[in-house]
């Protein structure tokens, strides 16, 4: 048995069927991961080899204000799939 | 210049980044990318799963675009009153960084080929260094015969201290 069952995602989101609860959450915290090792990545390129602190800085809130807030609104969504 | 080697009398003259153009035609591509989910299957927005899906599927081409910014924010040639230094991020943690002495340069090629450099005024640079050394080539820069003949300047400039000191 495959830990999530034997399930079609996209066919049963089509059909408005519903997805198994540790779906996701798995799913969620893959991106979650995702999104702090890009991020950890990023803030090392900018911070190491960038010309400057005001327009890394600039760049980085930037960043972490957009993807910080998608990652919440994915939580939310999450919440109200449960 | 964070991480670039200079001599401590070395003084940056100015610096040549790609033409904005090309990194406008990988914004396009991302934005098209993020944009076709909710074109496509327009009913996505009215269940909470499938638009957590496509928030998931938002934040990784939000993340692209930085990926791609940096990428074209960290590509850069440096002109000093020294050398040229062509400094290359060619994916993350992979990096290039070649120098060529201005005094070994021997010629410089200039090629703009298709329509929009033509309209837009872009194209490459081929820097061709006398000996072992590797030649520079500045690829889609803006106004590339303008910053040919500002290298030749300063080449001639360091040719003709370079003589002096002889």
């Amino acid at each position: 048995m495959p830990f999530f069952g034997n399930l079609d995602i996209f066919s049963r989101l089509t059909e408005g069927l519903p997805l198994p609860t540790n779906l996701y959450s798995f799913i969620f915290y893959a991106a979650l991961l995702y999104a702090t090792l890009m991020t950890l990545a990023l803030l090392y390129h900018w911070f190491r080899f960038s010309p400057g602190v005001i327009r890394t800085s600039l760049v980085m809130l930037i960043y972490l204000g957009g993807t910080g807030f998608l990652l919440l609104a994915a939580f939310g969504l999450m919440a109200a799939s449960l | 210049m964070a991480h670039i080697p200079l001599d401590p009398d070395e003084k940056v003259l100015f610096l040549v980044r790609k033409h904005w153009f090309m990194f406008l035609l990988e914004v396009l591509v991302i934005i098209l990318a993020a944009l076709a989910p909710a074109v496509f299957y327009p009913s996505l927005f009215t269940q909470a799963s499938t638009f957590f899906f496509y928030t998931l599927w938002l934040l990784i081409m939000w993340i692209t675009f930085f990926v791609r910014w940096t990428d074209y924010y960290l590509d850069v040639w440096i002109i000093t009153d020294k050398k040229i230094i062509d400094a290359q991020l060619i994916r993350l943690f992979n990096r290039r960084v070649v120098s060529a002495r201005l005094d070994r340069i021997q010629d410089i090629t200039v090629s703009i080929k298709g329509i929009f450099p033509m309209l837009l005024g872009y194209g490459n640079l081929h820097i061709q260094t006398a000996g072992d050394s590797e030649d520079i080539i500045i690829e889609y820069a803006s106004r590339p015969e303008h910053i040919k003949e500002k290298i030749l300047k300063v080449h001639n400039r360091a040719a003709e201290e370079r003589l002096y000191r002889l």
